[in-house]
């Protein structure tokens, strides 16, 4: 095909010219239509057809038919052209004009009737009628319509068909001529662009490129070629390769471009060689032959490239390959498998990939999840795959990896732990994929739940730990501490403690020696211990016992672990300790010192009686061992005077029912010593199991109770004496001042008769209170000053006596005997003279109506002891009088001259002296016998 | 006054005394009789009438010291307000002593009366008189 339109291969405006000129010699309208029908020339078209057919919607459309029509059969016509008579009853010639064997273009001619085949006027007025035309005109218009003859038509035909397509064959070798000029210009620039282009490339490219000739001279050698050889272009060319090297590498360079110039194939090879700093390059070098017009080979290309770097790649690929082929083979031994999830906007959810792991993992294999989930999602414990779900939902909208651990059910295993990682990529039809592995950590889960079991335990032993217990690190900050730790810094979790310093927590001054103690401990690397006093907030001293250790982790210090408890308690208990022992010393030495014995009695529940504790005094006070003591109790008790065992013994129950101190006085008797008073002084106390305890003392008091009865006796005594002489006194006193008073009225009323006694009665009444001062005077001085004792000759002190009292005896005619071996006794011989007068003087004066008194001074045996008596004859005293005789200004006659102090002076001269004295008498004129022993 | 002869019982052992008591007695002329005895055994034997046959009246008023040889004054006074015959017999105790137990024992014993011995003169005579104008001419009694 020639690709032309009719247009390019003819001038149509010549041509139209040439065929209107044609038109005047035929009266033929002619037209030339191309290939598509298109009208190109239009030459004495009728007024007929253009006025009326073609301007007739009806008509026109006839028009059309015969066009299509003659289209139709442009190329199926019979004869030298077609003919057809169109549906206006025009006649149509067509023939295709062909060139190069092509329908380039149709002529036409028309719009004409054949001499022979002329329509009837009437048939045309008919149809002009029918089409509504106005009938004169169309008339006019028919009549000019050319009528021709058929060999007319057909020479005027075949000669613009031939003419036309001469021009037009003319017209197409011009256009080719025209074309083939362009084209060779359009190569040759080509040529001219590819050429530089090559040449841009020869010299820009970084391989080498080089030409030889058959005798391996260098026809060319680009840029890159020079800078390898370190040598100018021109310098390289017309030289081989060996001309200014004899490496190895040049001469099987050399070789082998001969050996391309002789087999006319293409060589391809590497080799590595030396750069000039003496590194080595490889480098890929083709040797390609080149052949000219006739076959021969005339010159070859080599190409060479630098694939040092490439090499190194292929190495790196090499090792990257051998890596993953032993991750894989690693990978294969990991309890799990790799794998990629797909998700499908539309919900599906597959496994493109899972590696083999998955088996093992959930008993599922590869296949089965690879176009669905549901098998392996089936596998997940149902408290987790919601919480799955959720996190890959999560995941697949921010694109963030996730990681999870879940239970499955596993066929065989049962429950597993399994740990899934996976990264999320969108893909580009919008499902999300998610490469990741997962992973059995059923063991490291059941560790990690032992870990934290154990933690728990730890952080409970910490915070349950009754010390403050720390970790800190280097710096000394707090890595952990328990509750204790916490409360006392005043912090409410232990978690606020991470991170702080002492410095944060305590007063700077405590901080600074804590820190100060972790950094010698670090440095010491040991244990170090400390008590150490503070005083808190409310300044209330504590005491603080604190251990610090280092702790190494591969030899290197890391930090301080500590521990401190408050020792306060202990502390005061070990004073209280300390003052206990120095209390029990002391106790002991009091024990040791004080006149008694101290004890413990416990009075059990079951009412047995026990005595844990017992001084030593219980040696001296019972003559009792105190193991004795503490041993059995029935010996100690029954040592208690009969007669105080019931009163002591309710007193106890006393003490123990009232829980009143327990006091008594009670005799006991004493092994050596024979009856002692003692008293008991204790005090219960309730114990936790029921029994009652008493601490006590008892000492002996038998001096006292002597010196008590001693002293109620003085007592009395004294009373009496004061009592006795304020009414002996008073009585002479009022005797004096009555009469004095009576004689003074009798003076004044001159009554005189009785004034004389009355005088008299006041002078003895004087006189008596005289005697009686003297008396007091002597009996106070016994009492007080008694001489030492000294060998008395009782037989020459009892004559001394009687020759004093000479006067007295031989007036009354008393008679005395003396008994002839009277002993030497220790005495004061002074006091002793006052006894034997008072009772010798005594007998005189109460000798009652005896007309021959008569006294004897004896001495007899009476029980080992030797009794002196003074006897006389006399009325004798009452029994019931015997006692009162003795008391001081008693006096069983006072018609008898006498003070009554008489006996009781020498009563209380022989008590001083260690010995008694007594009256024997029956009265009744019996005579009396007043006895005495001496020490 | 009245007809009837009043009788005093004076029990005191010294004689100054008692011739104290009887003098002033006399002179005030309250009393007919003053019986004196010295020691309480002889009181006793009176107002218990122990001499046997004696029959001695009772006498109005006792004067009673507490100081007595042989039996004390206290133990007359006991005995003589434990007898239901004696019972009614104005006791006045009259003596030196002017300690309190002495008063409280005499109280104790149902004494009437408690006096200490004055010593002036003035005095002692002054209280006599009152003591025998008291007991023996206002104050009265059955017998």
């Amino acid at each position: 095909m020639t690709g032309y339109r009719i247009d390019q291969l003819l001038d149509i405006e010549q041509v139209r010219q040439l065929l209107e000129s044609h038109h005047r010699l035929s009266q033929m309208a002619y037209g030339v239509f191309d290939a598509d029908g298109n009208e190109v020339i239009a030459v004495g078209w009728q007024d007929i057809c253009v006025r009326f057919y073609r301007a007739h919607p009806v008509a026109c459309a006839r028009c059309r038919e015969s066009d299509a029509f003659i289209k139709a059969h442009l190329h199926d016509f019979e004869g030298e052209f077609l003919e057809y008579r169109c549906k206006n009853g025009m006649i149509d010639v067509a023939m295709p004009i062909i060139i190069d064997g092509e329908h380039a273009a149709t002529f036409f001619t028309g719009q004409f009737f054949y001499e022979d085949d002329r329509p009837d006027l009437e048939y045309s007025m008919m149809h002009g009628e029918g089409l509504g035309f106005d009938l004169e005109e169309y008339l006019k218009a028919l009549e000019l319509v050319h009528v021709l003859s058929r060999e007319h038509v057909r020479s005027n035909m075949l000669f613009l068909r031939d003419m036309v397509g001469v021009l037009a064959r003319c017209g197409l070798n011009n256009l080719r001529f025209a074309r083939e000029a362009e084209e060779r210009k359009r190569v040759e620039e080509e040529l001219r662009v590819r050429e530089e282009e090559f040449r841009a490339l020869a010299e820009n490219t970084p391989d080498t490129i080089a030409r030889y000739d058959r005798e391996c001279s260098r026809l060319f050698a680009n840029r890159a070629f020079a800078t390898l050889a370190g040598m100018p272009e021109d310098e390289l060319l017309g030289k081989t390769p060996t001309t200014y090297s004899s490496s190895p590498a040049a001469v099987e360079y050399e070789a082998r471009i001969r050996g391309v110039f002789q087999s006319g194939l293409v060589d391809e090879y590497e080799f590595t060689w030396p750069d000039g700093d003496g590194r080595p390059i490889t480098s890929q070098v083709r040797i390609v032959p080149e052949r000219n017009r006739e076959g021969r080979i005339a010159s070859v290309l080599c190409v060479g490239r630098d694939i040092t770097k490439w090499k190194q790649y292929e190495a790196e690929l090499l090792h990257r390959a051998k890596l993953q082929e032993r991750l894989a083979a690693v990978a294969s031994t990991v309890p799990g498998f790799i794998f990629t999830i797909r998700v499908e906007p539309g919900g599906r959810t597959c496994f493109p990939f899972a590696s083999n792991g998955i088996e093992d993992l959930f008993g599922i294999r590869p296949e089965e999840i690879r176009d669905d989930a549901a098998v392996l999602r089936a596998r997940y414990h149902p408290d987790d795959l919601a919480r799955h779900l959720e996190l890959v939902a999560e995941s697949g909208r921010t694109l963030a990896p996730f990681r999870i651990e879940i239970r499955i059910k596993h066929p065989d295993k049962g429950e597993r732990w399994v740990e899934i990682r996976s990264n999320p990529q969108r893909q580009p039809d919008g499902a999300t994929e998610w490469h990741g592995v997962m992973i059995d950590v059923t063991e490291r889960k059941r560790m990690e739940a032992l870990l934290a079991a154990r933690e728990q335990y730890q952080r409970t032993l910490l915070d349950n730990f009754p010390f403050f217990v720390w970790l800190k690190d280097k710096e000394s900050r707090l890595l952990a501490a328990n509750q204790q730790y916490a409360r006392v810094a005043k912090v409410g979790t232990t978690r606020e403690l991470e991170g702080r310093t002492d410095f944060d927590l305590f007063p700077r001054d405590l901080a600074e020696k804590y820190v100060a103690d972790d950094r010698a401990v670090m440095a010491g690397g040991a244990t170090k211990n400390v008590e150490e006093m503070y005083s808190d907030e409310n300044g209330e001293l504590h005491w603080m016992e604190t251990w610090k250790s280092p702790v190494f982790v591969n030899g290197q210090v890391v930090g301080t672990v500590g521990c401190s408890r408050d020792i306060t308690d202990r502390k005061r208990n070990e004073q209280m300790l300390l003052e206990r022992a120095e209390l029990e010393r002391r106790q002991s030495q009091y024990f040791r010192v004080a006149p008694g014995y101290f004890y413990t009695l416990v009075l059990r529940p079951d009412g047995t009686l026990f005595v844990p504790f017992a001084s030593d005094g219980v040696i001296d006070l019972y003559g009792l061992r105190p193991e004795a003591v503490t041993k059995d109790l029935s010996l100690f008790v029954s040592q208690c005077h009969p007669d105080d065992v019931e009163f002591t013994s309710l007193k106890m129950e006393q003490s123990a029912r009232e829980m009143s101190p327990y006091h008594v006085e009670y005799r006991i008797n004493h092994p050596e010593k024979g009856e002692r008073w003692i008293e008991a002084r204790s005090l219960p106390q309730r114990e936790p199991d029921g029994s009652i305890l008493w601490h006590g003392f008892m000492y002996d008091i038998t001096t006292r109770k002597w010196m008590e009865k001693e002293l109620q006796r003085k007592n009395s005594e004294l009373e009496r004496f004061t009592y006795t002489v304020s009414h002996d006194l008073k009585s002479p006193l009022i005797t004096i001042k009555s009469f004095s008073g009576s004689i003074k009225s009798d003076l004044a009323s001159g009554r005189e008769d009785r004034i004389e006694t009355d005088l008299n009665r006041i002078c003895t009444a004087a006189d008596k209170m005289a005697a009686l001062l003297d008396d007091l005077l002597e009996l106070s001085r016994v009492g007080r000053i008694v001489g030492a004792p000294e060998p008395v000759d009782m037989a020459a002190l009892v004559r001394e006596v009687l020759e004093n009292m000479e006067g007295i005896l031989n007036e009354n005619g008393v008679q005395v005997a003396v008994h002839p071996e009277l002993p030497t006794v220790q005495c004061d011989p002074q006091r002793m003279m006052e006894v034997v007068q008072n009772l010798v003087e005594n007998a005189v004066k109460y000798r009652g109506d005896q007309t021959e008194p008569r006294i004897q001074v004896g001495l007899r045996e009476e029980g080992g002891r030797r009794v002196f008596f003074v006897r006389d004859n006399g009325p004798g005293i009452e029994p019931k009088y015997h006692e009162n005789i003795f008391g001081l200004f008693n006096r069983l006659d006072t018609r008898i001259p006498g003070t009554g102090i008489g006996l009781a002076l020498v009563k209380r001269i022989i008590e001083v002296q260690g010995g008694s004295i007594w009256v024997e008498s029956e009265g009744c004129g019996g005579g009396s016998t007043f006895c005495f022993t001496l020490k | 006054m009245k007809g009837k002869p009043l009788t005093i019982l004076l029990v005191e052992d010294n004689p100054d005394h008692a011739e104290l008591v009887i003098r002033n007695m006399e002179e005030f002329s309250v009393a007919n009789t003053i019986v004196h005895v010295q020691d309480g055994e002889a009181a006793l034997d009176y107002l218990l009438d122990r001499d046997a046959g004696m029959h001695r009246p009772l006498p109005h008023l006792v004067l009673l010291d507490l100081q007595l040889p042989k039996v004390s004054g206290l133990e007359v006074l006991k005995q003589v307000k434990q007898d239901n015959r004696l019972r009614a017999l104005p006791v006045v105790m009259l003596t030196t002593s002017a300690a309190e137990r002495d008063m409280a024992k005499a109280y104790e014993y149902h004494a009437n009366s408690y006096l200490s011995k004055p010593v002036d003169f003035c005095d002692f005579s002054r209280m006599l008189k009152d003591l025998g104008f008291y007991w023996l001419v206002w104050n009265r009694r059955p017998w």
